[in-house]
């Protein structure tokens, strides 16, 4: 695949804190000004110090529809894992819109305050890197719907 | 300290993590360590999601989007900001120098000169090419990646 579409980086450092970064040239061929989901905070990035942070990759339109990674953040802090959490995110978006999602993708990525990491995507191919003092070069398939 | 760790998306955050990952092992600010690793990406002209080299809009323009936050909700964000190679970084002076926590498109990058960010062509020859490609057809269909 060619059109892996923007960058979210979640990190916790050794004084427990976290943060998340999201960076884009979005849609090949968008439309002039359009904006997807990658700049607005709580659709392409949120964190909360208490709970963890999640950030997201794919059709931003389905993503600001859902307000994607605070819904993701929000599930943490009920008590999901990450990777419950980002799976729960994906259904909603599927459920909203079961034809559309055949053919589009989405995914969430998202750390916890304890540094446990989960994904989930629509479709198949999404993929996510960890880095830690063990290992800085793993890269894990994302489990998805599709 | 055993949970330090950074995670990114798709196979090119293995690059972008290693760039954060020596700001983080030595005990940096996480805020410090995604600001870095995600300027990887940006810079890197071979991705055309990201930054500079940049797929262009229709009209062949590359607009770039980026949000920046930390853990006690201190964001930023600037949203189609043209001719800055980085605007993560942009974002996180949006966060840390303004009482705003978005700005777009020429006001960003007003904001950005301000700031003493450089003014450049993101559109790289090949992003270019591609795009003269897709005019062929302006058919607008986003494909599943």
């Amino acid at each position: 695949a060619n059109n892996h579409d923007t960058i979210g980086m979640l990190a916790i450092d050794a004084h427990g804190r976290l943060a998340g970064a999201c960076t884009t040239s979005g849609m090949a061929w968008k439309l002039h000004g359009r904006v997807g989901d990658s700049p607005i905070i709580g659709a392409g990035l949120y964190v909360d110090g208490e709970v963890g942070g999640a950030t997201s990759t794919g059709v931003g339109e389905e993503v600001i529809r859902n307000a994607g990674s605070f819904l993701v953040v929000e599930l943490m802090r009920q008590g999901r894992s990450p990777h419950e959490a980002c799976k729960e995110a994906v259904m909603r978006i599927v459920k909203k819109r079961p034809e559309a999602s055949k053919t589009l993708q989405v995914g969430f990525l998202a750390m916890n305050r304890d540094g446990e990491v989960g994904a989930y995507a629509i479709q198949h191919g999404f993929s996510y890197a960890v880095c830690d003092a063990k290992k800085q070069d793993t890269l894990i398939p994302s489990p998805s719907v599709y | 300290t055993p949970n330090v760790r950074v995670v990114s998306t798709w196979d090119f955050g293995i690059a972008a993590n290693q760039a954060a990952w020596a700001i983080l092992g030595k005990g940096g600010h996480a805020l410090d360590a995604v600001e870095t690793g995600v300027q990887v990406p940006e810079s890197d002209l071979k991705n055309h999601s990201v930054g500079k080299g940049g797929y262009p809009d229709r009209d062949g323009r590359v607009t770039l989007d980026a949000s920046i936050m930390d853990a006690d909700g201190n964001c930023g964000a600037v949203a189609a900001l043209e001719y800055i190679e980085h605007p993560i970084s942009v974002a996180r002076r949006v966060m840390e120098r303004t009482p705003h926590v978005l700005l777009v498109g020429d006001g960003a990058l007003q904001f950005a000169l301000e700031q003493g960010f450089r003014k450049e062509n993101l559109l790289t020859p090949e992003a270019e090419k591609a795009w003269h490609e897709w005019q062929k057809t302006a058919h607008y269909q986003p494909s599943i990646n």
